[in-house]
């Protein structure tokens, strides 16, 4: 168990932190107890904060100004979910196109200074939005929760592989950092971080992750399959490895296995985005992922705009609560979900089963219909050989299927991939193949699996 | 109790605490995770802990320097089980006779500002120390537990009925004051607490209580117990009353039935003195007690000073973790304890099954009202060294004073401590004082200081 650092150096235990940690664990505090609160009591006070930050949002963001010109009832006053439903989502389209305009004209001194968060996507459009000390402050909040509910020894050292901006990143060393991050520093004994960039080919970064042998490794659900295959190949394991976790892509029931299998550890995902934060982190005791309604209002809806019930997919539309610099409200995301039961571990934190990705990874049938497509082992499972795999749908009859792969398949190999491809499409698609040396990323670091181009 | 202030305006929830709100709930979040510790691991904390402020008593209190000198003691830079159980104990008669030896030369700066501390404890006999900032803020952090673990809705009316110090506490209106105190004052919203001495009669308290009408209540078991009869006598109970809390006198199985039956609600009992702090509180879930492990370590030892096992009573013998002032190091308090069964509630904290401490009967006046009465006075110490007190009523105007002196009282002394103990208990009762050896305790273990023959 960890023990927070003291300031005290004669008062071990409990002990007294400093002042920034203490503000650091009485967040803890709360969130340790809202955990366990009904789906009613949750909703109450998000409400109640809802209303502050909504209120500031008509007020001086003039984007929500214009778009609630007409009058609201009880001078925009929330009082139900019901109310908070009557309004008007807002997309990232609009967002963009509204600039300057979604930012507060008067973000409260008290939240601190100002930052710029731009979020690249996967469609290219950069969003750029602002956010303040306080967001962060929440930001942090919940990385720690994220620790503290996967029981972490943050003592112990983490490797990351992910997006990165400057060349201090690159293979072969990476770059190291003395602790793991704001959320825990001063807080826990901290061991070191070390950041590799995910533009490092997965050779580099296998030999890279052997080298740092790590106790946890951060990293995307697609860099993971690659070192996962790499590992297999050659048949070593990282030795202190406890655990594996993922963002930013979507986690198959397969890959989880395939991480225990291999290195006989868990993956935990986690659901966050640079303009949001943290949406939902994946439950302690189970595989689902439970909401961070401390920070946000996440609603997932179906075509009527109707909240989806359990086993449902919708679309995920978020509300920022503690954002006053650029306040999001029903933002719709772009990504779908599917609504889980009740959890029974007990937190009333509502529940998501699979965070399915966004509506550009589905594929549109000539029937007007679309359905998710999962890439796997069990579509390519014997083929090792292919190390990247991508499909775009160009129309409603013609799908491509980028391969980096070498040796290029037998005539009789593809033969075999597009029945399997027909079989899990539903549809018998005009399948081209396209031998490639590499498949970029988004500019967002995300890879995409399936991309569609159907409008 | 459900979310504390904010400081910041427009973040209700989760609240962004005040810098000494932060601290408290930094250390509540603390007590949250180690009340489910094993009692191992508890107490390898402790012995962490006990190591720190054993170096420092050792070297800047002069009684432990000479006392573990002469004991041939060497206190080790860390202890363990075995170092630990070789600690030689320190007596309250040890207590007692050391006065400022006991206080540190050198209490350290930031443990704040030097209290007084002087209590006649549990078996009459008076001891006085020092405390510091530090350790009223584990104090409160303490109350609060208590407050957490029953969950008490502090926004609501706390009236107290015991000993005080001023005037303003008379009744019939006692003193009101704005919050429950320092432990809650600026986390949560709280409700008035009314103060009403002790000082009263049973008549007057039971007025008052009914005019305050609140919903926690705290006294002492004998004053408690007089106040249901009078309850029942009037046939009227207190209509807000969720619980009632006691301290400083043995609870007994029948008044806990007595609080029930008389008023529906729990007793909720609290271990503590005035020297040492919170020891144990009442279990949440059953009646019996949870060692306070995070504040102290309590030791019950037989005869051959061998921990007892469960069901067994032995005497209670404690050790500070948190005053740098007077460290009170294997402490021989004077009260007995049964060891209780690991609790089924899953709390690591060791159970107390029940507390063989003080007994106190009611002082009768001629007018054939009844009282708690006042015993132990700072103002003792003035007139001469009383080390043991018992007060024995014999008629409505006869009361013999036993006590154990150094030296003998010579006749001003004598007149003088009569006078004393006429004010405290406020009536000129024929005071007969008696000197002994010793004043041993009832059959039952307990300590009675005041023993009262009149029906």
């Amino acid at each position: 168990m960890l023990l927070p650092l003291t300031s005290f150096e004669e008062i071990h235990w409990p002990a007294i932190p400093n002042q920034l940690s203490s503000n650091k664990l009485a967040l803890q505090y709360q969130l340790d107890e809202s955990q366990w609160w009904t789906h009613d009591k949750l909703l109450k006070y998000q409400l109640e904060q809802l209303n502050l930050v909504f209120q500031h949002a008509l007020k001086t963001v003039p984007f929500y100004t214009e778009l609630y010109k007409s009058a609201l009832k009880n001078n925009g006053n929330i009082t139900s979910l019901n109310e908070f439903s009557n309004l008007s989502i807002v997309t990232r389209e609009q967002i963009q196109a509204a600039g300057l305009n979604f930012v507060s004209k008067n973000i409260p001194k008290q939240h601190g200074k100002i930052y710029e968060k731009s979020t690249s996507g996967s469609t290219g459009a950069s969003l750029k939005i602002k956010d303040t000390d306080i967001g962060n402050f929440f930001f942090h909040g919940f990385t720690l929760r994220d620790h503290l509910w996967h029981e972490r020894d943050t003592s112990k050292k983490l490797a990351v592989i992910r997006l990165t901006h400057t060349d201090e990143f690159l293979p072969p060393h990476g770059k190291r950092y003395e602790a793991w991050g704001a959320s825990s520093h001063g807080v826990y004994k901290s061991g070191s971080s070390t950041v590799l960039s995910i533009n490092a080919t997965i050779d580099e970064q296998w030999i890279w992750l052997k080298k740092q042998n790590p106790e946890y490794l951060l990293t995307y659900p697609s860099a993971l399959k690659g070192l996962l295959e790499k590992s297999k190949k050659e048949g070593r394991i990282l030795t202190n490895l406890r655990e594996v976790s993922t963002l930013a892509e979507i986690v198959t029931d397969e890959m989880r296995d395939t991480v225990r299998k291999i290195w006989n550890v868990p993956l935990k995902d986690m659901y966050s985005s640079q303009e949001v934060g943290y949406m939902a982190l994946q439950c302690p005791d189970y595989e689902h992922y439970h909401v961070q309604s401390e920070s946000v209002i996440l609603e997932v809806l179906n075509d009527n705009n109707q909240s989806c019930k359990p086993g449902e997919i919708g679309r995920v539309v978020i509300t920022t609560l503690h954002n006053f610099a650029s306040p999001l409200i029903r933002y719709e995301i772009g990504d779908y979900a599917e609504v889980g039961e009740t959890c029974p571990c007990g937190r009333g934190l509502p529940v998501l089963n699979k965070i399915m990705g966004r509506e550009r990874n589905l594929v549109s049938l000539p029937d007007g219909s679309k359905r998710w497509v999962w890439v796997g082992v069990d579509l390519y499972g014997d083929l090792i050989n292919i190390k990247k795999f991508q499909m775009i749908q160009h129309s409603l009859e013609k799908i491509e299927v980028k391969l980096v792969c070498k040796p290029h398949l037998t005539i009789e190999q593809e033969q075999a991939l597009t029945t399997k491809l027909h079989e899990t499409m539903g549809y018998a698609f005009q399948i081209t193949f396209n031998y490639v040396d590499n498949i970029q990323r988004s500019k967002g670091g995300k890879f995409e699996d399936f991309i569609s181009n159907v409008k | 109790m459900e979310v504390p202030f904010s400081v910041i305006n427009d973040i209700g929830w989760p609240a962004i605490p005040s810098t000494s709100a932060a601290t408290k709930l930094a250390l509540q979040f603390q007590l949250k995770q180690s009340q489910w510790w094993s009692g191992e691991e508890l107490f390898e904390h402790q012995l962490e802990q006990l190591s720190l402020v054993l170096n420092h008593a050792s070297k800047t209190v002069p009684f432990y320097k000479d006392f573990y000198l002469s004991e041939s003691f060497k206190p080790k830079r860390m202890l363990t089980f075995e170092s630990f159980s070789k600690i030689p104990f320190l007596s309250r008669d040890q207590v007692q006779q050391a006065g400022i030896d006991l206080i540190s030369i050198n209490i350290p700066r930031h443990h704040g500002n030097v209290y007084d501390v002087s209590t006649s404890g549990s078996t009459g006999k008076t001891v006085h120390t020092k405390t510091t900032d530090i350790t009223r803020f584990f104090w409160n952090a303490f109350t609060l537990r208590d407050h957490l673990w029953h969950n008490r809705n502090v926004n609501t009316k706390l009236a107290a009925i015991r000993t005080t110090t001023t005037k303003e506490t008379l009744p019939p209106n006692g003193q009101v004051f704005d919050s429950w105190g320092p432990a809650t004052v600026d986390l949560y919203k709280t409700g008035p607490a009314s103060l009403l001495s002790i000082h009263s009669s049973i008549d007057e308290q039971w007025e008052w209580l009914k005019n305050q009408n609140p919903e926690t209540l705290l006294t002492y078991p004998s004053n408690l117990k007089a106040i249901i009869d009078k309850s029942l006598k009037d046939g009227c109970v207190l209509s807000n009353l969720r619980d009632v809390s006691t301290l400083g006198e043995v609870v007994s199985a029948e008044l806990r039935k007595a609080v029930k039956d008389a008023w529906g609600v729990p007793l909720l009992d609290i271990y503590s003195c005035n020297e040492v702090g919170y020891m144990a509180l009442q279990c949440p879930d059953y009646d019996h007690y949870h060692v306070q492990s995070e504040n102290i370590i309590l030791e019950v030892l037989d005869d051959n000073d061998k921990p007892c096992k469960v069901g067994e009573v032995g005497r209670v013998v404690v050790t500070t973790l948190h005053n740098y002032a007077t460290p009170l190091i294997r402490y021989e308090l004077g009260d007995y304890a049964e060891v209780g069964e690991p609790c089924p509630c899953g709390r690591g904290l060791p159970v107390l099954e029940r507390i063989v401490g003080r007994v106190r009967n009611l002082v009768t006046y001629p007018d054939g009202t009844k009282a708690r009465p006042l015993v132990g006075s700072d103002s003792f110490k003035e007139v001469a060294e009383i080390r043991q007190f018992q007060f024995i009523q014999k008629t409505v105007n006869d009361i013999e004073l036993k006590l154990v002196v150094n030296e003998s009282l010579n006749y001003f002394q004598k007149q003088s401590l009569i006078s004393i103990i006429q004010k405290m208990l406020r009536y000129e009762f024929n005071i007969d004082l008696t000197c002994h050896e010793e004043i041993p305790r009832s059959p039952g273990g307990e300590y009675e200081d005041f023993i009262s023959f009149v029906n």
